[in-house]
């Protein structure tokens, strides 16, 4: 979907557009021109184009030790950092690292200039609000209170208040301490004293991300389908999107029903196996039911969102949208129902 | 506990418990296919727990329930039960039955650094919810008394990230009780007798893709054999030749519909193919007319009691 409103945006408006994605098929970023194990971006072919569409395979390690290697400032403090065991998973395996690095894929692309539409491709509803509070959550780690603790763990501190924070962080941290392993403590410590030097830098970058975000520049597209629960789930990511006072700006709901479909054949056309044609009538008749319930869940479901929120019905097709000749008719749908709504 | 307990006979010869991860692309029926398979096993007589992930239940509004949270809660009319576990929660029980002192309890999770480090350490989110969801096997923290944890997990990409982390922590810190307890994950989480796995799939290019990809990285990195299940089947009402005459037939009444279905027909044998040549063991759940949570699982449940 994110590559189908870039197609149209660079297609039919002219934009100069990046799609950053995380993790696309295979198929598709054939379909983008992207190389796998290249984060690099790629200019995407796009027929009769006004404008131009790139395109990017986020590479998380790649820009987590591209980010320590520019702000640390000795070159041992980039080793360390590097070698630490914590750091090595949190850069590569472990989840979480995500939200930081496309974030920071983000700023960058945006700050470069080069672009007037950037597309950011977020994972599904259960981990689009850790991606989108990511910001909110770096910038609290690196608070100047939460970072003094990892660069001197044992130091006594000499105020009076002062020591009676450290005194309930020691306790918590001992605890901490018995329930996970001095090793795994050790490691942790070893890792915050190691970014302690790109402390303000990481503050600073998590907060532009954020504010970012929040500009009036930015929208968000809740992309859903069409059920219940998935409209329940979009209705939620919406309230708590206005809550972090982020823009939404359209709800896109896919697989519609297959259009074009005539509701009243009565007569059996000639030369047609009646068995077949009827069986066929009733599945067509079934099919139409169960739009219908689905139709009243969708009208519901507009009703409950504000009006500035533009909804965009994508039918279901009936080949696959994954080659790129694909996506610029998805965007072409998307366009010209936008304009409309 | 050492590892080979893990293995160990349940005494009285009772069934051992046993955890089912669901996964797949976004949006491709997940969550239906575990309440599918949960209702279906405590039809059965096992006691079922179905656990969500997360911060936001999917189940909550589907069944009408007043509050899940980390307790587990019965399911009016399904049979099972049902209980919403993330990071922290699962955390502050554990730290909770470890430290036993409340007031330590509160220091700790009260606590400004804590709070951070719990939002941000790698891994611990993930070895925390692991943690949980083995803990009955492993015999750690609190009774978790079911026969059978059905896990709704993340989508493709967070599932393997979630996987990896006792392996990650364990290569990132060997010794202590995180590197021993991670040991332990890792080893449930790899032994077929005690773990089962299902990528729910559309016979659609992205889904297909993606659980290709996921079946792949399972058998590679985890060695862990997946089931596959094809979700939204559409069984055509007649056979392909006779949809082409309709198709070419009757252009104006069912021509298009009938192609329509052609089309879709066409593609679910190709994707088919496809996960077959893979190797995956496959279930198919048909597509199913109705939008009424409790008809669709009642549907699901016998699709995959005859599959």
């Amino acid at each position: 979907m994110a590559a189908a409103i870039g197609a149209h945006a660079a297609q039919s408006l002219g934009r100069r557009v990046l799609v950053l994605t995380v993790d696309p098929a295979k198929r598709l970023a054939t379909a983008l021109g992207l190389d796998l194990n290249s984060s690099d971006e790629r200019v995407v072919p796009l027929e009769h184009a006004k404008g131009t569409m790139a395109a990017a395979v986020i590479d998380s390690k790649k820009i987590f030790d591209e980010f320590i290697r520019s702000h640390a400032a000795r070159s041992e403090v980039v080793e360390r950092i590097t070698r630490n065991r914590l750091y090595e998973q949190l850069s590569t395996t472990l989840s979480g690292s995500q939200e930081f690095t496309a974030l920071e894929r983000l700023l960058q692309a945006y700050e470069s200039g080069k672009f007037d539409l950037i597309i950011l491709d977020t994972p599904p509803t259960k981990h689009a609000m850790d991606f989108l509070t990511a910001p909110h959550r770096i910038s609290a780690l690196f608070q100047d209170s939460v970072m003094k603790w990892f660069m001197n763990p044992d130091a006594e501190s000499k105020s009076f208040i002062a020591g009676l924070i450290g005194r309930g962080t020691r306790m918590a941290l001992k605890s901490l301490e018995v329930l996970t392993g001095g090793a795994f403590i050790e490691e942790l410590v070893d890792f915050f004293s190691a970014i302690r030097s790109i402390q303000k830098v990481l503050r600073e970058r998590s907060e532009r991300v954020l504010e970012l975000l929040k500009s009036p520049r930015t929208s968000f597209v809740v992309v859903t389908s069409f059920d219940e629960a998935k409209l329940l789930e979009a209705r939620y990511l919406q309230e708590e999107l206005s809550h972090l006072r982020y823009h939404l700006k359209a709800v896109i709901i896919n697989r519609a029903f297959p259009l074009g479909v005539p509701s009243d054949i009565q007569a059996v056309p000639e030369g047609m196996s009646p068995g077949s044609y009827v069986k066929v009538l009733n599945f067509h008749r079934l099919f139409r039911e169960y739009h219908a319930i689905r139709y009243n869940l969708y009208e519901k479901f507009c009703r409950g969102l504000k009006s500035s929120i533009a909804v965009l019905r994508v039918p279901e097709y009936q080949v696959d949208v994954h080659g790129l000749s694909d996506l610029q008719e998805l965007g072409k749908v998307l366009g010209g129902k936008e304009q409309g709504s | 506990m050492p590892q080979n307990q893990v293995q160990a006979p349940v005494p009285g010869g009772g069934i051992k418990q046993k955890i089912l991860f669901v996964s797949g692309k976004g949006g491709v029926g997940k969550s239906l296919v575990a309440a599918a398979v949960a209702r279906r096993e405590a039809e059965a007589g096992r006691r079922v727990l179905l656990v969500e992930i997360g911060d936001l239940s999917y189940f909550k509004d589907l069944f009408h329930l007043e509050r899940v949270g980390h307790s587990p809660v019965r399911v009016p009319g399904q049979g099972f039960d049902l209980a919403i576990w993330n990071g922290e929660s699962c955390l502050r029980e554990y730290v909770l039955h470890y430290l036993k002192l409340r007031r330590l309890y509160h220091v700790f999770f009260e606590n400004r650094v804590i709070r951070a480090l719990i939002n941000i350490a790698p891994g611990l989110n993930e070895i925390a919810i692991l943690g949980k969801i083995t803990s009955g096997i492993r015999k750690v923290g609190p009774p978790l008394d079911y026969d059978l944890i059905i896990v709704d997990c993340y989508a493709t990409g967070h599932a393997l990230a979630l996987l990896g982390a006792p392996r990650g922590l364990m290569e990132a810190v060997k010794i202590g009780p995180m590197g021993a307890q991670s040991r332990e994950i890792d080893s449930v989480l790899r032994d077929p007798d005690l773990t089962a796995f299902w990528i729910v799939t559309l016979l659609e290019e992205m889904p297909v893709a993606e659980t290709l990809e996921f079946y792949q990285r399972l058998q590679e990195e985890f060695g862990i054999q997946s089931e596959v299940i094809v979700n939204k089947y559409l069984q055509l009402p007649i056979s392909e030749r006779e949809l082409e005459t309709i198709a070419e037939g009757d252009a104006q009444g069912l021509g298009e519909f009938a192609r329509y279905l052609g089309a879709v027909a066409e593609r679910q044998g190709r994707f088919l193919k496809a996960l077959e040549k893979a190797g995956a063991p496959l279930r198919k759940i048909p597509l199913i007319f109705t939008t009424e949570t409790d008809c669709l699982i009642r549907e699901a449940e016998e699709a995959l009691r005859t599959t």
